[in-house]
């Protein structure tokens, strides 16, 4: 495996000065797809880049949100995972048999799960071992070879990152195929949460991307990866384990734009004001008051991109900034789309006010214009309701 | 103080025999006599055990067989109190003897506790597991220590899966083929045990069928028919091993070369720590 290049020790300094004492977290495939909704967001892709845990910053403040899974879910992913295992992986060699058209009876099966260290070290270890056996790919393996938590490496934005996948099929009619387990159950042939379906299909594609890098760097076509992937969900209302087979080459190409749109740490950190930091708004010491003004300051000089739909499911800053949005009655608050069509108009309020005929300034015209007759339709409409509920605020 | 008069009272019982009884008692007598003086000692032991019988007025056996054990058990008063329980090291140890292979810590347990009775919480084997490594570096004088299996690239402990130092270093080594082949050949073994068990001891017997059974759940065949039959378990779980150790135990032979040619004695039952790389470095 090639070495990567050590990130500027300078770069890595003022990063490491903007996160402060803010909750560090590594690169990985549920971060960098959360990232993806957000990263037209400065703030962002400033946080990103420090490898800030967004949702811990503000831990002890009313605007922590409620991030992160269900014990319950947990639970039961960790049962599902076991029962796939368990017996010398009996039930996964069953069911990649039974959906691959493959026999996996006699499969060698490497644990990458277990032996190896849980941090860096192990990691590094186990994408060698990765690398080596997806080479293997090239000289056809008379067997299958399934690697049971395999590693790839890549870079995101400068800085190595390893991920990690549930399982890997090589050699299944000459390709390799991306597997990921996950313990929603799928009901009568449909799942039950289409966006974990999404998410989950989006993490397998980057396992692809990542893994054709991989087999580049090993000099082996990269073609071999399949871009059909697994699902192994647990069937109906029990844990029995079964296969879906998917295709996700648009959910590939997508997630190659959106690495490569990965802001570059040293452009990133060399783009930062030097009085940007996030230590006060993660101390827990300080009053919360505090700490969100300190957030404020932080977002106001950095530039924010608010999208309630993205930004609420994605971010851990989402409510601060909704809540500092709020606080101005910015008309960004309900949304990009809305924020777009209001150019030069600095509050809802003055929304409001324009709709009900105001002079406008020649800034504020553009929108006015279309805001005034929007208010005249709203008033013909519903006009019993006009005064009660055109109120200016 | 020893009380005296236990012979008068004895032979007050024997008095009250009937004259009969006292005649057909001699004959036997006799009969040993003249047994022993023809040389015959089959015979005089035969006639010594029925003349037992008859002065004890005990039933005589069906046939003459051997010896079944159906009989109730004496209550023996016991001055001392009873003899304390193995310890977990000494049940695990003996559980994994019995089974042969690298096993999971849940196996172990539950096999030791329907083999021996005694519940070892899997939740403290990882406290045993340091133990028996401290011994170890104190030199302590164990014939065999419970050791983790090895991952079989750069031979790293697996600590989920428990083996003894005493087993050749093929049979400590995890490979491609390893987790399957050794649940295959423990489940095979288990049978075996309770098709044995089943024979002698019925209550130990009827606590190893269930974990004989999940065991066996995940073997194509080992469960078809009704009941848990030892004879197909074994035929099923060793159907499956044929064709797996063709591939697994060349793997191990490599393995177990490469491992005896690159490490000392201390990390070939303990397994390599490799050092850990600097953040950043990738």
């Amino acid at each position: 495996m090639p070495r990567h290049q050590q990130p500027d020790p300078a770069a890595a300094t003022a990063l490491a000065r903007v996160r402060g004492q803010a909750p560090e977290i590594r690169a990985n495939v549920r971060r960098l797809a959360a990232f993806a909704n957000v990263h037209s967001c400065p703030t962002a892709a400033v946080a990103f880049a420090a490898r800030i845990d967004t949702n811990r910053v503000l831990a002890g403040t009313s605007m922590e949100m409620p991030f992160g899974q269900s014990p319950f879910a947990i639970g039961r992913g960790v049962a599902f995972e076991a029962l796939l295992r368990r017996h010398g992986h009996a039930e996964l060699r069953r069911v990649l048999t039974a959906g691959l058209d493959t026999d996996f009876t006699f499969a060698a099966i490497e644990n990458l799960r277990e032996g190896y260290q849980p941090n860096r070290t192990g990691l590094r270890l186990r994408a060698n071992v990765t690398q080596t056996r997806m080479a293997e790919i090239a000289d056809g393996p008379p067997e299958p070879v399934v690697l049971d938590g395999a590693v790839l490496h890549a870079d995101i934005g400068g800085l190595p990152a390893f991920f990690e996948a549930d399982e890997m099929a090589i050699g299944v009619g000459g390709q390799i195929i991306v597997g990921e387990n996950k313990s929603w159950p799928v009901v009568d042939g449909k799942p039950t949460d289409e966006d974990a379906l999404g998410a989950a299909l989006d993490q397998a594609a980057t396992y692809v991307l990542l893994g054709r890098q991989t087999l580049e760097q090993a000099g082996v076509d990269p073609a071999c990866m399949s871009d059909s992937v697994v699902l192994v969900t647990p069937r109906n209302t029990g844990l029995a384990p079964s296969l879906h087979r998917q295709d996700v080459a648009s959910r590939i190409r997508r997630i190659e734009r959106l690495l490569s749109a990965v802001p570059d740490v040293q452009e990133t950190a060399a783009a930062t004001p030097a009085s940007v930091t996030f230590d006060a708004v993660a101390d827990q010491t300080l009053a919360e008051t505090v700490r969100l003004e300190a957030f404020g300051q932080v977002t106001d000089l950095l530039g924010r991109v608010y999208e309630p739909a993205s930004c609420l499911t994605s971010c851990g800053f989402a409510w601060a900034c909704r809540q500092r949005l709020f606080a101005d009655a910015d008309p960004g608050l309900v949304g990009g789309l809305v924020a777009r069509a209001l150019p030069g108009i600095a509050s809802l309020g003055r929304v409001a006010e324009l709709g009900q005929g105001a002079p406008a300034s020649p800034t504020e015209a553009p929108a006015a214009v279309p805001l005034a007759r929007a208010g005249r339709l709203y008033d013909e409409v519903v006009p019993a309701l006009g005064d009660s509920r055109r109120r200016t605020p | 103080m020893k009380k005296h008069g236990q012979a008068w009272s004895k032979l007050a019982t024997v008095s009250s025999m009937s004259s009969s009884h006292d005649d057909a008692c001699m004959s036997l007598a006799r009969r040993i006599v003249d047994a022993l003086e023809a040389g015959d000692r089959d015979e005089a032991l035969r006639l010594t055990r029925e003349l037992e019988r008859a002065l004890t007025n005990a039933p005589a056996p069906a046939t003459d067989t051997a010896p079944s054990f159906t009989a109730q058990p004496a209550v023996v008063p016991m001055k001392h109190a009873p003899a304390p329980a193995r310890s977990a090291r000494q049940v695990v140890a003996g559980a994994l003897a019995e089974i042969g292979v690298a096993t999971r810590a849940r196996v172990v347990t539950d096999y030791a506790e329907a083999r021996f009775g005694q519940r070892v919480e899997p939740r403290t084997l990882a406290a045993l597991r340091r133990d028996e490594r401290r011994a170890w570096d104190k030199s302590s004088a164990r014939p065999t220590y419970i050791v983790p299996a090895l991952e079989g690239r750069y031979f790293q402990p697996v600590r989920g899966l428990l083996t003894l130092s005493d087993w050749a270093l093929e049979r400590r080594l995890i490979g491609p083929w390893s987790e399957r082949a050794d649940h295959l050949a423990a489940t095979a073994q288990l049978a075996r045990q309770l098709a044995w068990l089943s024979e002698r001891d019925t209550a130990v017997a009827e606590r190893l069928a269930p974990v004989v059974a999940g065991m066996a759940a995940s073997i194509p065949g080992a469960l078809d028919g009704p009941g848990l039959d030892t004879a197909r378990v074994e035929g099923a779980a060793q159907a499956e091993l044929g064709p797996l150790a063709e591939r697994d135990e060349p793997w191990r032979q490599e393995a177990a070369a490469r491992a005896r040619g690159q490490l000392p004695r201390e990390q070939q039952l303990w397994g390599t720590t490799i050092g850990v790389v600097a953040e950043g470095d990738a």
